[in-house]
């Protein structure tokens, strides 16, 4: 199996760094033509920074905007870090520090991230204003989510993986051996939608995030008066 | 409520014809290979703009936006939800410049761009006063206004420019002011106002223009010169000016603070409106340059005049460049150069609109929120009752007019009015609660466009007060200091 699945990370990984690098490299090149923060903003560039780190933090503007969005919206991107964390796991044995620290909320962590996503797709389902502005590829990239999450949680919760196997697979991923993995459809599942979510991020929505570093609205101090 | 799908679609502003279309440079009707030419020009703006390629690529479909702009919330139609208004634009963007869009159009919603996607272009980026509160409610901060700007200026370019707009630009390049107004008429105007203001007060009190070697230029909305309550507000601006003892004048040749560019996403016509302030400051040979009250007008002088004109060092550098009225006002009153009493404006009990150019576009003074603390001040200064708008619909998060971004004109009374009916319920909510009798504001278009609506909802025409109307009856002309 991990003569299919480990080209094929390599290749999601590969595509997913060019991605992010093309992308930032897009962003940057087209000019900021004035000033047009959003004020009152900072008048310092730290200022600015420091607001923007709160802003990824914490999502304020989104709470203003709208409270439901933002529970769901702020849980899943909250849980899906955490969860990317104790993903870690599989980088050596023992689990690093910080990881086995988080290793035993796992599967309240991806309790969140399911409710998370499953409460961002009945709002894009049953409010009006929502569906109207959603088309086929927003339903598809919350399915992709949860169709990885789902067989995650179901890996983790059976005894189905080796986990001495899985982190062999890990280290090895980047040598010209790959270490071979027991055939498991859900694990096959689990890491082909990682592939396509590694091959959609820069290229999709999905990439808002750092977007809204370079988006002059937010980035830029406001103008000093002198 | 729920959405109501092309309820406003019949709504648009009349095209410009051939004449005012080529005054501008633009072609007199809409070009034969428009579906090509405004591609290109899409692809242009987007590789051109930081902030419109981040607002074509950063939008997640969230919806936080959806219900935050006033004539969504007025008309129900869902393309003035501001995402679905981005979307006009963004599908053919996506059909055209992305890989997904080109060859997977109908998972993205990528759209080819036909007769009826560019009529509701020219429909729904003029339904947008480019007041930028859904941008203050976007995760990402992406600038709705930024888009209907730029669509703006592609439909121009293709032959469908806006008649008001593109006349306006026009008048201002022939005669200098928005109204056409010419410099003699504007001379009259202004001794009748000294008649007035002496007959009133007892004071004389001058309205100089074109009077070179004074200290100050100010350059104000046209409709400061003959428009109310505007003018009343330019009253205002002579009297804290003369009590302070400052020289000044005005200039027939930049006789328009207003810079309507700006609205059609023009960065050619905005400089050279720009550019006209700057000669007539050098041909007067002022020290200061103050903006009177005008949102927009200030928002360009503050964020885009140095980088539109060069060279404006000629000015006295121990002031801002540029200055507004309410800076200069504020600080003469706490200096104590001027004196308010709040026993002039008794019968009155008044609120603050925040008009959107001030207060998410600019600042005003050195403090942080000063765009919001400084007219507040003069206010509360100013009147003994002074009460706030309920929270969601001031400073920060203040409603449009429902006039601004070019749609002050009579064929868009109905989404004016529509545009306009969320401010008006919180205005609704202070006149109950603490019978406010009058809303005060500090831009011209805000102005114009609630003495016109205003009877529609049940007030009187004259409800709307300029800042500087409050500030120069509670003025204390009799103290000599
Ligand atoms: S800028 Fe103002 S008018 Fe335009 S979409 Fe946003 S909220 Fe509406
Ligand atoms: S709030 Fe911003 S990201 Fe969300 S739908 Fe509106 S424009 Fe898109």
């Amino acid at each position: 199996m991990s003569a299919v699945l480990a080209p094929l990370l390599l290749i999601a990984i590969a595509v997913c760094i060019a991605g992010i690098a093309y992308r930032i490299y897009n962003v940057l090149q087209a000019p900021v033509l004035r000033h047009i923060a959003i004020t009152p903003a900072a008048d310092s560039r730290w200022g600015v920074l420091w607001f923007m780190l709160i802003e990824t933090v914490t999502f304020r503007t989104l709470f203003k905007a709208s409270v439901p969005t933002w529970i769901f919206g702020w849980l899943f991107h909250v849980c899906l870090l955490l969860t990317i964390i104790i993903h870690g796991r599989f980088l050596s044995i023992p689990a690093p520090t910080i990881v086995a620290w988080l290793m035993p909320y796992t599967s309240i962590i991806s309790y969140g991230l399911m409710v998370g996503l499953i409460g961002l797709f009945v709002r894009r389902l049953v409010v009006d204003r929502v569906r109207y502005i959603s088309s086929l590829s927003d339903y598809m990239h919350l399915i992709l989510l949860l169709v990885i999450a789902g067989a995650g949680m179901l890996l983790s919760s059976s005894d189905s993986v080796n986990v001495y196997e899985v982190t062999l697979f890990v280290q090895g991923l980047f040598s010209t051996q790959w270490p071979s993995l027991t055939q498991n459809y859900l694990l096959a599942l689990h890491v082909l939608g990682a592939c396509v979510l590694l091959c959609v991020y820069p290229f999709s929505k999905l990439f808002h995030g750092p977007l809204m570093w370079f988006n002059p609205t937010r980035s830029q101090p406001q103008r000093p008066r002198s | 409520m729920s959405i109501k799908p092309q309820a406003t679609k019949h709504i648009k502003p009349h095209l410009a014809n051939a004449e005012q279309q080529e005054a501008l440079g633009f072609p007199g009707q809409l070009i034969d290979n428009w579906q090509e030419k405004v591609i290109d020009l899409l692809g242009e703006k987007v590789n051109g703009s930081r902030a419109l390629q981040v607002a074509m690529d950063a939008c997640m479909k969230c919806g936080a936006c959806t219900d935050k702009c006033h004539y969504y919330q007025g008309t129900k139609d869902p393309n003035n939800m501001p995402v679905a208004r981005q979307d006009l634009m963004r599908s053919v963007y996506k059909r055209h410049y992305t890989f997904t869009g080109k060859y997977l159009p109908w998972l993205v919603g990528a759209k080819e761009l036909d007769a009826d996607l560019l009529q509701q272009w020219y429909t729904y980026f003029h339904q947008c006063s480019q007041c930028r509160r859904c941008s203050v409610y976007c995760p990402v901060g992406i600038d709705t206004s930024e888009v209907s700007m730029a669509g703006r200026d592609i439909l121009a370019q293709v032959g469908m420019g806006q008649k008001y707009a593109n006349q306006v630009i026009g008048k201002v390049a022939l005669k200098g002011n928005n109204l056409g107004l010419p410099g003699p008429a504007l001379k009259d105007t202004l001794l009748g106002l000294e008649e007035d203001v002496l007959e009133d007060t007892g004071v004389a009190i001058r309205f100089p223009i074109d009077e070179a070697g004074a200290d100050i230029l100010l350059v104000t909305p046209s409709a400061d010169f003959f428009a109310e309550p505007h003018v009343d507000g330019l009253i205002g601006y002579a009297k804290v000016l003369h009590q302070a003892g400052v020289s000044w004048t005005l200039s027939s040749q930049a006789s328009e603070a207003a810079n309507f560019g700006l609205f059609v996403g023009s960065e050619q016509h905005t400089r050279e409106m720009a550019l006209r302030i700057k000669v007539a400051a050098q041909d007067l040979g002022v020290k200061r340059l103050v903006f009177g009250e005008c949102g927009h007008a200030w928002r360009v002088a503050q964020n885009h005049l140095k980088d539109l004109v060069q060279g404006l060092d000629f000015l006295d550098a121990r002031y801002p460049i540029p200055q507004h009225i309410a800076e200069i006002t504020h600080e003469l009153w706490q200096q104590g150069t001027i004196r308010l009493d709040v026993t002039k404006n008794a019968q009155r009990c008044i609120t603050f609109h925040d008009s959107c150019n001030v207060a998410r576009a600019s600042t005003l003074g050195k403090v942080k929120g000063g765009q919001y603390s400084i007219p507040r001040d003069l206010l509360k200064a100013s009147c003994a009752r002074y009460v706030e708008m309920p929270s969601h619909t001031t400073q920060q998060t203040t409603l449009c007019c429902g006039g601004g971004g070019g749609l002050l004109t009579d064929e868009l009374m109905e989404l004016r009015i529509k545009g306009a009916a969320a401010r008006m319920n919180a205005f609704d909510e202070v006149i109950k609660q603490h019978q406010v009798t009058h809303m005060v504001a500090m831009c011209a278009i805000c102005k114009s466009q609630f003495s016109t609506i205003f009877p529609e909802f049940g007030h009187a025409f004259d409800s709307v007060l300029s800042l500087h109307q409050v500030v120069g009856d509670a003025l204390d002309l009799t103290s000599s200091l």
